[in-house]
């Protein structure tokens, strides 16, 4: 490797000679996000080419994903303690394999209304995030309640975790491109689609098994 | 209040109806002392557009002592106030110079936020659906409108005045305040590009049916009429203060 | 290098009528899809104040948060690098690929590598780097340089695009719908995927405070970049670090409002470790920067976060195409930052402009563009790097806009060219106004004619006491 200390301290000693005179950081207040969080949630991923499914149960969402998902010859990979896939992340040490995944179902701790945003970390991805990037479609769970009304308190939710993980990422709907006359087009490189399962649970989620803030 | 007219060289020789309307309906208010600042000549835009700062301080430097008697000089153009109010920066900011650069008023900013005109007691007529086109100095340097970019509650300080005229139907353009490419110097050194803005203007007034066409700068106006005469289209072109002291007719 | 002429450069694209609408009306949809998702947030211009104030706050302690960030990012695992010119960044990004034995390496979008041409200095030394996004994938194949910071191939037509594609990637020529295009480009790149060796890639905010990155994309293919090759390398100008992890909010809600109109962008990724058994780098990049920075006039430009809101608002670089520039940025922020890479070839660019004042209006971190297209104007003038023809007509110029009196001359000579001089006089190429411009129907007299004729004399019974200015202004 190059030793660039030298250029290190040549650009250090230029900006310390010019630097403007200070300017005090100002306050940022922890912006919300109006309205229905779950109907904002659901309104916004639609905007972004996702799909949204109310389940009143973790098991109805369970057993529609059973239904659901396509499993003629393909590779399910689940990372779901309750739902089992062909594979998991744990059959990919090596995630250039990850190509052949046609489905990967994951939960999400934390959704952003404001957005239509998932967050996913490597927690949540089996420390394989490419089970979520290189396969074909996308099914996020998620409990109702994990869902907050805008991005300012989806990151003060995560402040303090979000720095243990290799890899955190809001998602948004499945990958796009507008990039050819700026006409939409849904399913670019990433995931072609992406579907959020959003269930009530009876009893409020138990602080330190899933909610954002538990450092998961 | 003594009121120092100054008539931006464009118009003293291109359209000097532009200013006769002007001092005309400054003089029907009995409280204003209107002179026009007859010694005064260019406001040094042209330099400074151009960047030359040094020889716009020359121009700025015989200007100062015409117009710091007055309380408050007005001019018939948004682009030209600007000039002072936001670029009289090449000479030395003495007390006279922050004088003229807080009380230069485009005439429209004058009749709305000095005066705040309610009414236009002369009965000015134009019975006419009107495009009104809010010059980019005006809008975004001076404020007299919302530039649609800003999230801001809306208003239009000209469309108030225009308001005030029977018959006067003020309505925009579909990109209401996209610029027309005048842009001073710009449209003589880029004059392909400026040509393409005036044509997309001009025609987005056609198609929305407008054959008359408003502004308080009639900077722009001139490119686009030159424009629209250019490319045969029907559009006829007006000052503000031709209509709000009621000498132009639809 | 020659002085760029975006003025003829943009003439071209003017007159190619099919692609110069495609190019306005793309991009002026983006600007309205902007004015349309920013309407619908009270606090939006606040949020453009606070943005602006944490980025001068940031800058006028960026010694400081820059050190809190390499401390972090190194104790996250994260190799640390710095350059001070473009050289240097790319010799570090190549001899780290060299190491490696790289021969597959795919990038997401990074502006500081296009800066640095990385990919010209890699390809010279025989290695290759895929542009894993389609609007830079489309320039790369085509070896043309991106006409936008975020649609890097705006000014592409569908039928465009599915002719390259036909050339280089072997794709049915007749089909151009741009889903069958994407489709194309989705298995070509699945194919460098499956045997990717190192992942490059941008960043949008250093985070001082965590030692991380966070990186705005859409296609997936910067996060695929980033988690499954055994090396990432990231690359970043000095100005990208920002103090807080909670800060990312505010910009990540301005980022791609502004930019697109989109809520957020569909990832919005955050590397704060190398994945197991990855190695990971990160080049911090000076390339002038921090002398920027020491300019009272001008270091406001670092505030910039690339969102490209000035050139979708921008009337002449809708419709002189990016291009146009033959600038790595383009458009206002590409006016008023090439100056400071070349301030000979880029001289001109400053007066690629307006002064319509929108780009300002429009810029979520407020970097005051239009203020610093004057500076630069200035800049040039000073130092003589325009035209020398700029000087003799200012000069005329400067001499006939003195006084009222020679002004008064100069007035009547234009208008007594405009009322005596044949058409065919008028409209040739001496006068550039014509070509675009039929010329202004010349008034019978001036302003100052016809206050003299009518009001002078009755101003003047009524003022003896001017007596003195009356005298002079009649020498």
């Amino acid at each position: 490797m190059i030793d660039t200390s030298k250029a290190r301290s040549a650009i250090f000693e230029r900006i310390r000679a010019g630097k403007p005179a200070a300017v005090e950081a100002p306050t940022v207040p922890l912006y919300g996000w109006p309205g229905d969080k779950v109907e904002n949630f659901i309104k916004q991923l639609e905007a972004f080419d996702g799909r949204a499914q109310r389940f009143d149960s973790r098991a109805d969402a369970i057993a529609w994903l059973e239904k659901n998902v396509d499993w003629r010859n393909k590779r399910v990979c689940s990372q779901l303690p309750d739902f089992k896939g062909t594979v998991s992340a744990a059959d990919y040490p090596d995630p250039h394999k990850c190509t052949d995944i046609s489905a990967t179902v994951v939960e999400s701790h934390l959704g952003v209304g404001e957005m239509g945003s998932l967050y996913l970390t490597d927690a949540e991805l089996g420390g394989v995030p490419a089970i979520a990037l290189l396969c074909l479609d996308l099914f996020v769970l998620i409990n109702e309640a994990d869902i907050v009304d805008g991005l300012h308190t989806a990151y003060a939710a995560v402040k303090d975790t979000m720095r243990e993980q290799p890899y955190a990422c809001f998602f948004s709907g499945p990958s796009a491109t507008a990039d050819i006359e700026a006409v939409h087009v849904t399913g670019a490189q990433g995931a072609t689609s992406l579907t959020a399962l959003i269930y009530s649970a009876p009893q409020p989620p138990q602080r330190g098994s899933s909610h954002p803030d538990s450092g998961c | 209040m003594k009121v120092g007219f100054f008539v931006p060289c464009y118009i003293d020789a291109l359209h000097p109806q532009a200013a006769i309307s002007s001092y005309q309906l400054l003089k029907r208010f009995p409280e204003l002392d209107v002179e026009f600042i007859e010694r005064a000549a260019c406001c040094a835009l042209p330099l400074t557009d151009m960047g030359y700062h040094k020889k716009a301080c020359t121009l700025e430097r015989n200007l100062v002592p015409l117009l710091a008697p007055y309380d408050a000089i007005v001019l018939p153009s948004g682009v030209c106030t600007d000039q002072f109010r936001g670029h009289f920066d090449s000479v030395e900011q003495t007390d006279e110079v922050k004088h003229i650069r807080e009380h230069t008023y485009d005439i429209v900013e004058f009749l709305h936020d000095v005066l705040k005109v309610k009414s236009l007691p002369w009965h000015p007529k134009f019975p006419a659906r009107v495009a009104l086109h809010n010059g980019c100095h005006s809008l975004r340097y001076l404020m007299m409108a919302r530039p649609t970019e800003l999230m801001i509650p809306h208003f239009d300080k000209a469309a108030d005045l225009l308001g005030m005229v029977e018959g006067c139907e003020v309505g925009y353009a579909t990109r209401r305040d996209e610029c027309c490419g005048f842009g001073g110097t710009f449209a003589i050194w880029d004059a392909p590009c400026a040509g393409q803005q005036g044509l997309d203007k001009v025609s987005d007034y056609a198609r929305n049916g407008f054959k008359h066409v408003v502004s308080q700068d009639f900077s722009c106006l001139m490119h686009q009429s030159g424009v629209a005469r250019k490319n045969g289209l029907d559009l006829k072109f007006y000052y503000i203060a031709e209509i709000l002291n009621g000498d132009a007719q639809p | 290098m020659s002085q760029v002429n975006q003025v003829k450069n943009g003439a071209r694209f003017i007159k190619d009528i099919p692609h110069r609408e495609s190019h306005d009306r793309c991009l002026w949809n983006a600007r309205m899809r902007r004015d349309q998702t920013a309407q619908a947030i009270p606090e939006w211009e606040e949020m453009r104040d606070l943005a602006s104030q944490i980025k001068e706050h940031t800058l006028s302690h960026l010694d400081h948060y820059l050190e809190e960030f390499e401390k972090n990012a190194t104790a996250n695992g994260i190799h640390i690098h710095w350059a001070e010119t473009p050289e240097e960044h790319n010799e570090i990004i190549y001899q780290l690929l060299k190491q490696h034995n790289v021969t597959t390496a795919t990038t997401g979008k990074s502006m500081t590598m296009d800066e640095c041409d990385l990919r010209g200095y890699v390809e010279k030394r025989g290695m290759y780097i895929h542009e894993a996004d389609l609007g830079e994938c489309i320039q790369q194949l085509d070896n043309q340089m991106p006409d936008h910071i975020v649609v890097p191939a705006i000014h592409k037509l569908r039928q465009d695009v599915a002719t390259l594609f036909a050339k280089k990637l072997g794709s049915d020529p007749d089909i151009t719908d741009p889903h069958y295009l994407n489709g194309v480009m989705r298995a070509y790149m699945r194919k460098k995927y499956e045997k990717i060796e190192a992942g490059l890639c941008g960043v949008n905010f250093a985070i001082a405070e965590t030692g991380g990155i966070c990186v705005c994309s859409n296609e997936g293919d910067v996060d695929i970049s980033q988690v499954v090759p055994p090396l990432l390398i990231a690359s970043m100008g000095i100005e990208k670090v920002i103090p807080t992890l909670q800060g990312v909010a505010l910009y990540v809600r301005l980022l791609s409002r502004s930019a697109l109109g989109l809520d957020i962008t569909q990832y919005t990724t955050h590397i704060h470790h190398p994945q197991p058994g990855q190695e990971m780098h990160i080049v911090i990049l000076d390339n002038g920067r921090s002398k920027r920075l020491g300019s009272p006039d001008y270091w406001q430009v670092l505030k910039c976060i690339r969102c490209g809101a000035c050139m979708n608002t921008c009337p002449v670089f809708r419709r002189t195409s990016g291009l146009s520039y033959e600038a790595v940025y383009m458009g206002p922020i590409g006016c008023v930052l090439m100056p400071s890479y070349d301030l000979h070839r880029y001289a001109r660019l400053p007066y690629s402009c307006t002064h319509c004042g929108s780009c300002g209006d429009v810029c979520p971190v407020k970097v005051p563009i239009p203020e610093l297209i004057f500076y630069w104007r200035g800049v040039d003038v000073d130092k003589h790097q325009s035209e020398k023809v700029h000087d003799a007509e200012e000069t005329a110029a400067e001499l006939m806009l003195r006084s009222s009196k020679t002004l008064a001359m100069g007035e009547n000579m234009a208008l007594w060219g405009l009322r005596n001089l044949p058409q065919w006089l008028l409209d040739s190429g001496l006068n550039p106004w014509a070509d675009v411009h039929a010329n202004p129907e010349p008034p019978k007299e001036t302003f100052r004619e016809y206050y003299r004729r009518n009001y002078k004399k009755i101003e003047f019974m009524n003022k003896t006491t001017d007596l003195h200015g009356f005298l002079s202004l009649n020498l």
